[in-house]
C-alpha cells in the first residue's frame, strides 16, 4: 500500500509554495506598503488557500472526468507523458487555474483582512467617521476606494502573474534536464 | 521471594507514582486499568458490550493522557517550533475513531488526522486563564488561518496518494512499468516484477489452453487450428477474461497470436497487448512463444495419426515497446 507513494508531487508543491510565497510578499510589501512579517504572512495565507481550493477542486472533478481523459491522467502522473489530445486540456486548466487563482487570492485577502481586523482598531474610526460629514465621508470614501481597491486588486494580479513565471520557470527548467538526472 | 516481588513493586510505585492526583501520570494508570479490566472481562465473562466500553475508556483516558504529557514538548527545526504533542493526539485520535471503519475506508483515518491535529492544537488559543473562552488576538488568528490551511493541504495529500492506490487497484498492471520520468509518484519498490502485469498472468492461461487443444492432435488438426489462429485466440481471450478476476484494467488487454515456421514445425506468438497507460508511448506487449512439433506415437493402434503435436512454450518476454511487433508471417 505505501510502496507507490506521490512524494515527487509534494516535494514540487512544496517548492512552488515556497517560490510563489517569497515572490508575492515581495509585492504586497512593495504594494501595499506592509511591514515584512505581515507580508510573508498574506502572502502564505493567500497561496495556502488557494493550493488548497485547487486541490478541492481537482478532487471535486476527478470522479466526473471521462474514462479517456483518466487514462490520460494517469498517463501523465505516473508516467509524464502527454499526448497532443490533451495538450489543450492543460493549456486551457492552465488558464483557467491562473484566473481562479487569482480570485481566490484577491478573495482571501480581503477576508483575511476582515478576519484579522481588530475591534479595538475599528472603533475610533467609526467615531471619527461619525462626527465628519456624510459628503466628506463620501468623498474619503471614494479616495479610499480608488486608491486601495484597484491598487490591492493590481498588486494581487502581479504577484500572481509573477509567481507563476516562476512555477512555469522551474516547469521549464525540469523538461530540459534529462530524465535521468532528475529529481 | 514474597518480600522480593514487594519490594519490587514499591520501587515501581515510587518510580511511576503520579506527583498529583490531577496529573497525565494518572490519566494514562486510568487507561492501563481500564484496559486491563477489560482483558480481564474478556478472560471471565463475555460480555462484549462491558469490554468494548472499557477498552474505549483506556483509549480515551490514554488520548488524554498523551495530549497533556506532550503539551510542553516542542523543539526548533529550521526556525520553526514544533509541537509534536497534536499531532499524536490527534493520530490517536483517529485511530480510536475509525478503527470501526478501517478495512472499508482506510483513507479516512489517514485524511482527517492532519485536520483533527489542527482542531486539538486550536484549541488552547480559544482558551484564557479561568478555563474561559476566547477569541484569540489578531496574531493568535493569523496562526489558526496558517494552520488549518497547512493541516488542509496535508490532507489533500493523503487524499491524493489513496486516490492513487485506488487507480492502482483498478489497474494493477500499472505497477510492472518505470515511473522514473513522472513529477507525481515514486515506486520504494527495490526492482520492477514483470510479473505485476496481469499480462504474464493472460499469457499462463492461454499456454495452458493452448496446449489442452492441440497437445497430441494430429498435423492435420493441428494445421487446421494454426491456420484460423485469429479466431481462436480470441476464443481463447474471451475465456481467459471470464476466468481472471474482472479488474477495470480487463478492457484494456487484449491476446493476439501469430504463426511463423513450416510444416511440421511451427511456432506459435502470443502476445498480452497492454494499450492502458504506461511509460511507452504506444503501449507495450508481452511475448510468450510455444513451438508445435509432431512427435512419433509409441506402439499406436491402427486408425490413430502417425505423430502427434508436442507444444512446448519459452518463458515470457520483457516489456516490449508496441511499435516493434514483428509482421507475422502467413500460417
Amino acid at each position: 500500500m505505501f510502496s507507490v507513494m506521490p512524494l515527487r508531487a509534494i516535494a514540487f508543491q512544496c517548492l512552488f509554495l515556497l517560490l510563489a510565497i517569497a515572490i508575492e510578499a515581495a509585492v504586497l510589501r512593495e504594494a501595499l506598503k506592509l511591514p515584512y512579517r505581515k507580508s510573508v504572512e498574506y502572502a502564505a495565507s493567500i497561496n495556502l488557500l488557494s493550493t488548497a481550493v485547487g486541490w478541492l477542486i481537482f478532487f471535486s472533478l476527478e470522479p466526473l472526468v471521462p474514462l479517456n481523459l483518466k487514462f490520460q491522467l494517469i498517463n501523465c502522473i505516473f508516467f509524464d507523458q502527454w499526448s497532443s489530445s490533451i495538450a489543450a486540456w492543460v493549456i486551457l486548466a492552465g488558464f483557467a487555474t491562473f484566473f481562479i487563482s487569482f480570485l481566490v487570492k484577491l478573495s482571501g485577502l480581503d477576508l483575511l483582512r476582515l478576519l484579522l481586523q481588530d475591534k479595538a482598531e475599528k472603533e475610533p474610526e467609526q467615531e471619527t467617521q461619525v462626527e465628519k460629514s456624510r459628503r466628506y465621508q463620501n468623498t474619503v470614501r471614494a479616495r479610499k476606494n480608488a486608491r486601495e481597491g484597484p491598487s490591492r486588486a493590481n498588486a494581487v494580479l502581479i504577484a500572481n502573474a509573477l509567481s507563476y513565471t516562476a512555477i512555469l520557470l522551474v516547469l521549464f527548467i525540469r523538461i530540459i534536464v534529462p530524465a535521468d538526472t532528475r529529481l | 521471594m514474597l518480600d522480593a516481588i514487594k519490594r519490587f513493586f514499591q520501587q515501581f510505585w515510587s518510580q511511576f507514582k503520579p506527583p498529583r492526583w490531577f496529573s497525565w501520570q494518572t490519566l494514562i494508570f486510568l487507561s492501563l486499568f481500564s484496559w486491563g479490566m477489560s482483558l480481564l472481562n474478556s478472560v471471565l465473562s463475555d460480555t462484549e458490550f462491558v469490554q468494548d466500553f472499557l477498552a474505549t475508556m483506556g483509549w480515551i483516558f490514554l488520548t488524554l493522557g498523551v495530549g497533556w504529557a506532550l503539551a510542553d514538548v516542542k523543539f526548533e527545526f529550521l526556525g520553526l517550533t514544533i509541537y509534536p504533542g497534536p499531532w499524536i493526539t490527534g493520530a490517536l485520535t483517529c485511530t480510536f475513531l475509525f478503527e470501526g471503519v478501517r478495512d472499508e475506508f482506510p483513507a479516512l483515518s489517514f485524511v482527517s488526522w492532519p485536520l483533527i491535529s489542527a482542531a486539538i492544537a486550536a484549541v488552547p488559543k480559544f482558551l484564557k486563564r479561568g478555563p474561559e473562552f476566547k477569541v484569540p488576538d489578531a496574531k493568535g488568528r493569523q496562526e489558526l488561518v496558517i494552520l488549518f490551511l497547512v493541516s488542509i493541504i496535508l490532507s489533500c495529500w493523503f487524499s491524493f496518494h489513496f486516490l492513487l492506490q485506488d487507480w492502482l487497484g483498478d489497474y494493477p498492471s500499472i505497477l510492472a512499468d518505470r515511473f522514473d520520468r513522472s513529477a507525481f509518484v515514486i515506486n520504494t519498490a527495490r526492482r520492477l516484477r514483470v510479473s505485476d502485469s496481469r499480462g504474464v498472468l493472460i499469457l499462463n492461461l492461454a499456454e495452458t489452453i493452448v496446449i489442452e487443444q492441440l497437445e497430441g492432435r494430429s498435423l492435420a488438426e493441428t494445421e487446421l487450428w494454426l491456420f484460423n489462429v485469429e479466431s481462436r485466440v480470441a476464443d481463447i481471450e474471451a475465456q481467459i477474461l471470464q476466468r481472471i478476476s474482472s479488474l477495470e484494467e480487463n478492457v484494456l488487454w487484449s491476446l493476439e497470436g501469430s504463426v511463423s515456421g513450416d510444416a511440421p514445425r511451427y511456432t506459435l506468438d502470443l502476445r498480452a497487448v497492454w494499450q492502458g497507460p504506461s511509460s511507452y508511448l504506444e503501449g507495450y506487449f508481452l511475448q510468450k512463444s510455444c513451438f508445435i512439433t509432431q512427435q512419433p506415437v509409441q506402439n499406436r493402434p491402427a486408425a490413430s495419426p502417425p505423430t502427434v503435436s508436442q507444444v512446448a512454450c519459452e518463458p515470457i518476454s520483457d516489456l516490449l515497446p508496441l511499435d516493434s511487433i514483428p509482421t507475422s508471417q502467413g500460417s
